[in-house]
């Protein structure tokens, strides 16, 4: 089993039971406020992982999070359970970053090393408190993330840290699965010349 | 003194100082005759019947016509630049068939006109027109002054003398029908029912609006032109003459967009009615600017 | 199974999937939500933008009850109305929106001005040769049962912009109908003069 796919597993198993959110978003749908609420607290920190990696800047990745549900809330009745609740998160999370991308003309393409400013603020007090999360070299792969170009970034984050597949990664982005899998070799590689890994034999 | 015999005293004075006779037969054939300023103002006022009015190069005015046997009289009178022609009726007058008036002012006279039933038909007067009517017909030429035409249910037709500068035109009706004819300048133009059918050589600025009415718009849209069109239930169909230089913003709620443009109208909304067409031809000078709730929009024209 | 791991994805797969907010934004999703819900179920005269359509007509529908009390002769009437019907004419500010539905309004001093032109109206509106009378009020009809449909469909489609402005002109053409017929009606009313 290669590394991706672990990594993937790793990631999903971090959600929650799937039962308990087809609970609470049946009671959510018929509109119990505490119910969606609980489903916040049970999914934000995933959706702002999601948006801060992709926008790299805290102010409008939290608003990201909070226009993501409330998107939620008014499109619940549309949420038909073929997914994940938490990837249905994720697919209104994505559009809302790239919604306000373009409003904002932001075409910035990632900036060279070192990260600039506010990408260093971004990634302050970040983490879920494992020493893993603590440590100097995950400081390092979230500025080596925030300073890929932006195509890159996104599908990077999207398929190396939250472990959507190709197809899912490349409609989710509105690209082509080959687009998609470029910008993941590209990404990579750049990711590694900058955290200084040595280069994969071919 | 009370109020008939106070106008009695203003007539026989009026008579005296323009050697008018102001009294009337009843049923009688009118011709009659006065001086008038060539710049000056008229003021028609027939409730049933008919007004034709003709412009003419002399400096005074022509009555002629016949008054309804019910009519009271024919008031004429003059009171500084300001000639006015009114059939006076009993207050019980009941039906009648009404008085038809023949009238020649000077052609550069300010034109009111103010009738019930009766229909009115204007040429050749290139002063200011201002014409109100109820149920009666108003059919107007127009010569490069502003023109105010009104009326409830009556039909408005308007046409422009080949020389007509642009002018200011105002048209209102509840249920009539307008008909407008090489006209050009600027267009405010209102109905509730009626439908209205605009060609115009060029228009700068427009507003046509109704509820239920059709309305048909062909013209030229001068550089920076505005054309507002508005309706709840009525189509829309527009076709800009000439090379076309304009931004078009068409928003329809349960209407269908058609352009010959080339654009496709999108959705408003995914799920739900409304339907949007935003485009620009040439620089986008001019704005037209469509808005219906039931109506179609057809930019092709005819 | 082992394989060599790649570093890359050893660093990847540490990287923490969730993030703590710098503050909880539960408060903020939860007004929007309330908000959006609020929006939707306001009745239509209380909402915002119809609150300023409504103001800005209140002065425009003011100036033609002024008209129709000031006025004395029936030729007077007939000079003032070409006026106000050019002034009107002017593509300004959209006339004040009538209220159908009969609930509480949009103020007192609107509510007051259309319901004197609306008296008005009954009155003179006598005054019209049957057939045009017949024509009128089917039209004024017309134009308030528009006003109904629009006002529903807002309903469904709170801020939908092309309502919202064909809503306002029709209750302003319910008011310069009103106002129209009014001034056209009084000057057939006596038969001496008009």
């Amino acid at each position: 089993m290669n590394l991706h796919s672990q990594a993937s597993d790793a990631a999903r198993s971090a959600e929650p039971a799937s039962i308990s959110d087809a609970v609470l978003v049946e009671a959510a749908r018929r509109g119990d406020m505490r119910a969606f609420e609980r489903l916040y607290r049970l999914h934000s920190g995933k959706v702002l992982g999601l948006c801060l990696r992709m926008t790299r800047q805290r102010e409008i990745a939290e608003d990201c999070v909070q226009q993501t549900f409330v998107r939620a809330w008014r499109n619940l009745a549309a949420f038909e359970g073929r997914s994940a609740f938490g990837t249905w998160l994720h697919r209104i999370a994505v559009n809302e970053v790239l919604t306000n991308a373009r409003n904002r003309g932001t075409r910035t393409e990632g900036s060279p090393l070192p990260a600039r400013d506010d990408d260093e603020d971004a990634f302050d007090n970040i983490g879920d408190g494992t020493a893993a999360a603590d440590s100097a070299e995950v400081m390092d792969m979230e500025k080596a993330l925030a300073s890929l170009p932006t195509g890159s970034r996104h599908v990077v984050v999207l398929q190396a840290v939250y472990g959507y597949s190709h197809e899912e990664v490349a409609e989710m982005l509105g690209i082509a699965v080959g687009t998609c899998k470029a910008q993941l070799h590209r990404g990579r590689k750049l990711l590694r010349e900058r955290l200084g890994l040595p280069e994969l034999e071919s | 003194m009370n109020a008939r015999s106070s106008q009695a005293l203003l007539r026989v004075t009026v008579a005296a100082l323009l050697g008018l006779c102001a009294t009337a037969a009843f049923g009688e054939a009118i011709e009659k005759r006065a001086p008038a300023d060539p710049r000056g103002e008229v003021q028609i006022v027939n409730v049933a019947g008919s007004v034709r009015v003709t412009g003419w190069n002399r400096p005074e005015i022509e009555v002629r016509g016949e008054l309804d046997d019910r009519a009271e009289r024919l008031d004429f009178s003059t009171e500084g630049n300001r000639t006015t022609i009114r059939v006076v009726l009993p207050r019980n007058r009941g039906s009648s068939e009404g008085s038809d008036l023949v009238i020649r002012i000077p052609e550069m006279s300010t034109l009111t006109v103010n009738t019930v039933s009766a229909d009115q038909e204007i040429d050749g007067v290139r002063g200011v027109q201002r014409l109100q009517a109820v149920s009666g017909l108003i059919h107007t030429e127009a010569s490069g002054e502003d023109l105010q035409a009104k009326t409830i249910s009556g039909d408005v037709l308007i046409s422009a003398a080949n020389n007509a500068k642009p002018a200011v035109y105002t048209v209102t009706t509840v249920s009539g029908d307008i008909t407008m004819a090489k006209i050009g300048g600027e267009l405010d133009v209102e109905t509730v029912s009626g439908d209205m059918t605009i060609e115009a050589n060029e228009l700068t600025r427009a507003r046509v609006r109704t509820t239920n009415g059709d309305m048909e718009i062909l013209t030229k849209l001068a550089n920076g032109a505005r054309l507002d069109a508005e309706t709840i239930n009525g189509d829309v169909r527009l076709k800009v003459l000439g090379t076309v230089d304009a931004e078009f913003d068409v928003h329809t709620f349960n209407g269908e967009i058609e352009s010959c443009y080339g654009d496709e109208a999108v959705r408003s909304r995914e799920r739900g009615p409304g339907r949007d067409l935003n485009f620009t031809r040439g620089s986008g000078s001019a704005r037209v600017r469509i808005k219906t709730l039931n109506g179609g929009v057809d930019l092709c024209g005819r | 199974m082992n394989q060599s791991r790649d570093p890359l994805d050893t660093l990847l797969a540490e990287l923490p999937r969730q993030l703590e907010p710098s503050r909880d934004l539960w408060p903020e999703i939860k007004a929007q939500i309330a908000a959006d819900t609020q929006q939707a179920r306001t009745p239509l005269h209380a909402q915002r933008w119809f609150q300023l359509a409504a103001a800005v007509v209140l002065v425009v529908a003011s100036s033609v009850i002024t008209f129709f009390v000031l006025q004395h002769s029936m030729q007077q009437q007939v000079a003032d109305a070409r006026r106000e019907m050019s002034q009107q004419m002017q593509p300004v500010l959209p006339t004040m929106p009538v209220r159908f539905d009969g609930h509480e309004g949009l103020g007192k001093s609107y509510e007051e001005a259309r319901a004197q032109l609306d008296a008005e109206y009954a009155k003179r509106i006598q005054n019209l040769p049957p057939i045009v009378r017949a024509k009128v009020e089917r039209d004024i009809a017309d134009v308030r049962r528009s006003a109904r449909e629009i006002s529903a469909t807002l309903a469904q489609y709170p801020s939908d912009p092309l309502l919202q402005d064909l809503l306002v002109s029709t209750y302003q053409r319910e008011i310069q109908l009103l106002s129209e017929v009014n001034s056209m009606a009084a000057s057939t009313a006596a038969g001496t003069d008009l």
